[in-house]
């Protein structure tokens, strides 16, 4: 009797077993990932979290305030004024005024004729020497034409040297070389190249294209290089000289990039100073402004922080002028 | 064995390329050599003959400048004091080694997290990439440098390494290209192996970009190196070296007009050695080809 009690009893826990692993199983089916594997999958989804949130804080941070923060002070600042004597920033009673004395200056101040004149000279100067010579030197040397490997190394040697060695090198050259050069041939006095108004400038833009000569180098090699063989091989059956495989094939396969780089240029008119600080510090004749230099010159040390809403104002023109260019041709260039 | 020899066509585009480069090159070779020489002369030496041979070699310069060449700084508090040329090269060490590594580090861990995972504010962070790479903002200078003095981060040169943790730039793109292209599969087997995310960050995919990272840290290191104009915007109680050449050059400094030009030539060889050194170890890499832009077709 005993025996058979304790058979139903095991029976019924062998049956009660079975109905809770069915019970389980359906469950699992209904609400897959209900508990173990829920709970597996949302501690890794919370680890990939946090290690999103860990990686992107201090980058997030210095983007906030650096980037966003430092560009929306700059429009504010655009309407302030400067008070010395509390060494303040006060909304201006003429929230236009900044942006006023910009014009006036434009219109009346003769540094400001020049640093017109000299910006777009120096765009010029890049867009129609330097961005060609850098084409067609890099065409050079994929080409692999004599001394290629030598030139490249050269070429790529002051993108390695700083600015202030190189105007180092330069200007003592012009100031004691050219002298002695012009005494060994009998010719007198050497002219002041850089310190002459009707020569300086003009020095400094033969600098710029001396120093930049393999500027884009790197970049137009690498695409030429991407460029498939089995294009230029057709080309060359189909009887191509070198000149036209360049006119008609390579440029306009690195056409789009180079569409970009001339957009940046347009970008940095207002911005470039070509090398003038290096070579004059804050002293530079007014001759020989550019925009950059005059903007830079005004806000940096101590005695600049007076000038720094006038500065924001100027920024805010030259962004709205060079900004929507810039953003029409890169979407074009795209 | 014969040694076959590429012929070359002289047509008359190479010939006048060939003629500019030549003229290029050896500008640029005299230059360098002629400043290199000149190091080696006295100043009386230097100023009557300055283009011809040294009449006596003086490497004695090169001590000298150590000794003589300073930049006077003044720190708030102290006044002003007189910088040597050693402890201007420490600063650009510390300067140089702190912006490249936090540099590199920051556009390389959020290019990598943009990269390889999936989620919305990813996709935001590259389009403003993108959108700050085109459109141009001028004149934040002065927004800038208001900025830092506010948060005291002007004239100190840990907040400015701090500063250098932003993520934008073409670095970053370079970055997200190279990560974007690496397989999944090893992210995958490393997560069954129990890896975490940053063992895979640090000890798989960084180690398999390795080549990019160290072209663009090493490209990094030069720009922060010869970056001359941090001192004059952002650090002035921090010259580096570069800007002991710029003071150098652009004052009258007594001690400048001790050994004359020959001195500066001497501190401008001592500044761009580091610099040739790592460019003649590394010139394959810094020269090849880093993919950005675009060929049509």
């Amino acid at each position: 009797m005993g025996k058979r009690q304790s058979c139903d009893k095991q029976g019924m826990r062998e049956r009660f077993g079975w109905a809770l692993y069915s019970l389980s199983c359906a469950l699992h089916r209904k609400f897959p990932g209900f508990k173990k594997g829920k709970s597996d999958i949302s501690s890794r989804k919370r680890g990939e979290i946090l290690f999103i949130c860990a990686v992107l804080a201090v980058p997030m941070f210095i983007f906030a305030v650096f980037y966003v923060g430092v560009n929306f002070n700059s429009l504010i600042m655009a309407f302030q004024e400067y008070d010395p004597v509390t060494k303040q920033y006060f909304w201006s009673e003429n929230p236009w005024g900044n942006f006023a004395e910009f014009f006036i200056d434009l219109r009346e101040e003769e540094f400001m004729g020049y640093a017109l004149i000299n910006s777009f000279t120096l765009f010029v100067i890049t867009m129609f020497v330097n961005l060609p010579l850098h084409i067609i030197i890099a065409y050079y040397i994929y080409k692999k034409n004599l001394f290629y490997r030598a030139f490249r190394f050269l070429l790529f040697l002051p993108s390695i040297l700083s600015s202030v060695i190189t105007v180092t090198l330069f200007k003592y050259f012009l100031i004691y070389g050219l002298q002695s050069i012009y005494t060994f041939f009998g010719w007198g006095v050497a002219p002041q190249l850089i310190n002459d108004p009707d020569t300086g400038f003009q020095t400094i833009l033969a600098y710029s294209v001396w120093i930049n000569f393999g500027g884009g180098l790197i970049m137009f090699l690498g695409l030429m290089n991407r460029i498939s063989p089995s294009v230029l091989e057709a080309a060359a059956l189909d009887g191509a000289k070198p000149m036209q495989e360049f006119v008609h094939i390579i440029f306009p396969l690195i056409f789009p990039t180079v569409s970009i780089y001339i957009v940046n240029n347009i970008a940095t008119i207002f911005s470039a100073q070509g090398a003038l600080y290096t070579f004059y510090g804050s002293t530079a004749r007014k001759e020989f402004y550019t925009f950059g230099y005059y903007y830079y010159t005004s806000v940096i040390g101590e005695s600049g922080v007076a000038r720094y809403p006038m500065a924001a104002a100027s920024g805010l023109i030259f962004t709205a002028i060079v900004a929507p260019v810039s953003g029409t041709g890169h979407s074009s260039g795209a | 064995m014969k040694i076959r020899r590429k012929k070359y066509h002289f047509n008359v585009f190479n010939v006048v390329m060939l003629v500019i480069l030549l003229v290029y090159a050896f500008s640029m070779v005299f230059l360098l050599c002629w400043a290199f020489i000149s190091s080696f002369k006295s100043k009386t030496d230097f100023n009557i003959y300055p283009l011809e041979w040294p009449k006596g070699f003086h490497f004695e310069n090169y001590t000298n400048i150590f000794k003589d060449l300073n930049v006077p700084i003044t720190v708030v508090g102290v006044g002003q004091r007189k910088m040597y040329l050693f402890e201007l090269f420490w600063n650009s060490i510390v300067y140089t080694v702190g912006c490249t590594f936090v540099d590199i580090l920051a556009k390389a861990a959020v290019a990598y997290v943009v990269a390889r995972y999936k989620f919305r504010f990813g996709k935001f962070l590259y389009s403003m990439n993108l959108v700050i790479m085109i459109l141009p903002i001028i004149g934040a200078l002065p927004s800038e440098l208001r900025m830092m003095r506010l948060l005291g981060f002007y004239d100190n040169v840990f907040a400015l390494m701090l500063m250098k943790g932003s993520y934008t730039g073409m670095n970053f793109m370079i970055f997200h290209a190279t990560f974007a292209s690496i397989e999944k599969d090893y992210t995958e087997a490393a997560t069954i192996d129990g890896a975490s995310h940053v063992a895979i960050m640090f000890k798989i995919i960084f180690p398999m970009a390795k080549q990019i990272i160290t072209i663009l840290a090493l490209t990094s290191m030069i720009t922060y190196w010869n970056d001359w104009n941090v001192s004059v915007t952002y650090l002035p109680s921090w010259p580096t070296a570069s800007y002991a050449l710029f003071v150098f050059q652009n004052s009258n400094l007594p001690e400048i007009a001790l050994g004359g030009i020959p001195y500066i030539f001497c501190a401008c060889t001592v500044v761009m050695l580091p610099l040739l050194v790592i460019f003649i170890v590394f010139r394959e890499q810094l020269m090849g080809e880093i993919s950005f832009g675009g060929v049509k077709g």
